[in-house]
């Protein structure tokens, strides 16, 4: 078995092109030097197909060319041959992953045998002939994408070179003079010409040197503006990460004293300080509870500040089952409203409803919809939880019978901190914290949230999220003890 | 009873989870940061680690900690509960849930979060005790 080629195998590579490194990564100018050898296998094929087609008898009534197809076939070969040499090569060099500069001699050792094969071609097509020096042009381009602007100078010269060579060579009449065209078009050789020569020479010099400088120009610019939005992506990432830290820190740092009093509490409210008195127990209690209450709206608060610093880009929405979630939030909404005798039914049909959302936001946003629900019903009251499905949305309507909200503060409840007055009187206890959590939820899942309500007679919810119109292979499994029936 | 070592850098935390212990047996040794952590375990021969995950001197120095005393052979048999503030709602942070208990990123035997009620962490403690 052949094994792998090594460096010493190619020693043409040892050559030093320092000069040559425009400032691409080594993947970069890996995966860009497949674009040569992909294109190479093109142009080998229809070489092939050339040299076919110069075989075949001419149409009739169609003008005759005259084309040695063995121009075609050498350099068809001549392309393939290379073109394996350097396929071979380029696997070799991905794991070996290579230098900057060997990859850059590679590279240029692969334009310089297009450029070969080009000018061969150029000499077999009759010259000015036919439009074939244009494949010049793509690698000038290309020259630009890879290399230095020095290096693609020079480069860009070696070109011009090649594509002038069998024109000289045939001005020179170093070479046969070759036409394509008929006896009667070829005494008029353009070969013979000075000055048409020369103007064709100086007319492909100037369009390959314009189209290296506007080219290179470009292709520098836009590689500098690619840089400076990775840098500035790579800073946000870092300023995200810090300030996620700094988010927890602060919840830790409010959350840690609340912690220590409520263990406090519980230490003295079950007797491992000594027996209490009633009356001081249940003050205990209270002290337990403002705190309970305090620590939640602290919480909401910093999860509220910190929603409005995501944006549904970087929210981090994954393949999410609604309904698991939705079965889960109906089961805690019950235990909630049991001592209030409230009853929480879900009729809807409880098959998955996979949709692109962050789980743990969805879970936040619908307990705090059925926790309004519940806390908002009359004793014996009851909450009805639907879910309607269309071909590519779902809604979640969540519709209570309790005390409602006034018409005039319908469009304030969204709002942090904002309460109506009856809903104080019913229940003082609460944050104001919620339905503003629960709106800039909906924002970064791209959804909508309506809201109907007669005061007196209770509130309807109705939440429009974008569902998944096709059944994930890998959805979440947080769902999959669920009861799907 | 069994020997506890709390690691914790909140006073009124280990104080009132010392009231709690030695009121119900327990032996308690209070650590309040993870420096030379192994030689104090070595030292203490716990039956039970309690460990916090923030602490002054790194935001996952528990998780650190539980990392460290999981490779030594020696301590690495002795159970950790973990009792911190932080939690998954107190959001986005750790990235950690409770499927990561008893995994590489978090090698401990259980998660409470603080505060937690005394029969609770006692009836934990005892599972833990009578697991190991």
């Amino acid at each position: 078995m052949r094994a792998t080629p090594t460096k010493s195998d190619f020693p043409f590579l040892e050559w030093d092109t320092s000069v040559c490194e425009k400032g691409l990564r080594t993947t970069e100018m890996s995966d860009r030097g497949w674009w040569f050898i992909r294109t190479r296998w093109n142009a080998a094929g229809l070489c092939f197909l050339g040299a076919l087609w110069a075989l075949l008898p001419p149409l009739q009534d169609t003008p005759r060319f005259v084309v040695d197809y063995r121009f075609f076939l050498v350099v068809g070969v001549l392309l393939a041959l290379s073109n394996i040499m350097y396929a071979r090569m380029a696997k070799n060099l991905i794991t070996e992953q290579p230098s900057k500069r060997r990859l850059c001699r590679f590279l240029s050792f692969q334009v310089l045998t297009d450029y070969v094969n080009l000018s061969i071609l150029t000499y077999g097509l009759g010259g000015v002939e036919t439009p074939i020096l244009i494949l010049f042009l793509p690698h000038i381009i290309l020259l630009t994408l890879f290399f230095s602007r020095s290096y693609s100078f020079v480069m860009t010269w070696v070109g011009i070179f090649f594509a002038s060579l069998p024109i000289l060579l045939e001005y020179m009449g170093w070479v046969p003079t070759i036409s394509i065209f008929d006896n009667t078009m070829k005494v008029m050789g353009i070969s013979s010409s000075l000055v048409v020569t020369a103007s064709y020479i100086l007319g492909i010099s100037a369009a390959f040197l314009i189209c290296w400088y506007l080219v290179g120009d470009i292709t520098a610019i836009l590689l500098m503006r690619e840089r400076q939005l990775e840098e500035a992506f790579h800073r946000l990432q870092l300023l995200d990460q810090e300030k996620s830290q700094i988010t927890l820190r602060a919840t830790h740092e409010l959350k840690a004293p609340f912690a220590a009093i409520k263990s406090y509490v519980y230490t003295l409210r079950d007797g491992y300080c000594g027996p209490l008195p009633d009356k001081a127990k249940q003050v205990v209690e209270r002290i337990g509870e403002r705190c309970d209450l305090l620590m939640e709206k602290i919480a909401d608060i910093i999860h509220l500040s910190n929603l409005r610093t995501l944006s549904p880009s970087n929210v981090g929405l994954t393949e999410t089952d609604l309904m698991s979630i939705l079965v889960k939030e109906v089961e805690d909404a019950r235990l909630i409203g049991q001592p209030k005798g409230i009853e929480v039914t879900f009729l809807s049909r409880k098959a998955p409803c996979y949709m692109m959302a962050s789980r743990e936001h969805l879970s936040t946003m619908i307990s705090n919809l059925l926790r309004n629900a519940v806390n908002y019903s009359h004793p014996g009251g009851t909450v009805d939880v639907t879910l309607n499905r269309a071909a590519d949305k779902v809604t979640l309507h969540i519709v209570d019978h309790g005390i409602g909200i006034p018409e005039d503060h319908l469009d304030k409840i969204f709002e942090e901190h904002f309460r109506s007055n009856n809903a104080v009187r019913f229940n003082p206890n609460s944050s104001g914290m919620g339905l503003a959590l629960v709106r800039e939820i909906i924002r970064l899942h791209g959804g909508e949230i309506h809201v109907t309500s007669q005061l007196g007679a209770g509130s309807r919810f109705s939440v429009t999220l974008t569902r998944l119109t096709y059944q994930p292979k890998s959805g979440d499994d947080h769902g999959k003890n669920s009861d799907y029936r | 009873m069994a020997r506890i070592l709390i690691i914790d850098d909140d006073q009124d935390i280990t104080d009132n989870l010392s009231m709690i212990l030695e009121s119900t047996g327990h032996e308690v040794a209070i650590k309040g940061d993870t420096s030379h952590l192994l030689d104090e375990v070595r030292a203490f021969h716990p039956d039970l680690i309690i460990l916090d995950i923030m602490m002054p001197e790194d935001s996952q120095a528990g998780f650190k900690a539980a990392r460290l005393l999981n490779q030594d052979a020696e301590v690495g048999r002795i159970p950790v509960l973990i009792l911190s503030a932080v939690n998954q709602r107190s959001n986005l942070s750790f990235g950690f849930s409770e499927s990561d208990i008893s995994s590489d990123f978090m090698p401990v035997e259980a998660f409470i979060e603080k505060p937690v009620e005394p029969r609770v962490l006692i009836q934990k403690i005892d599972q833990l005790l009578f697991r190991s």
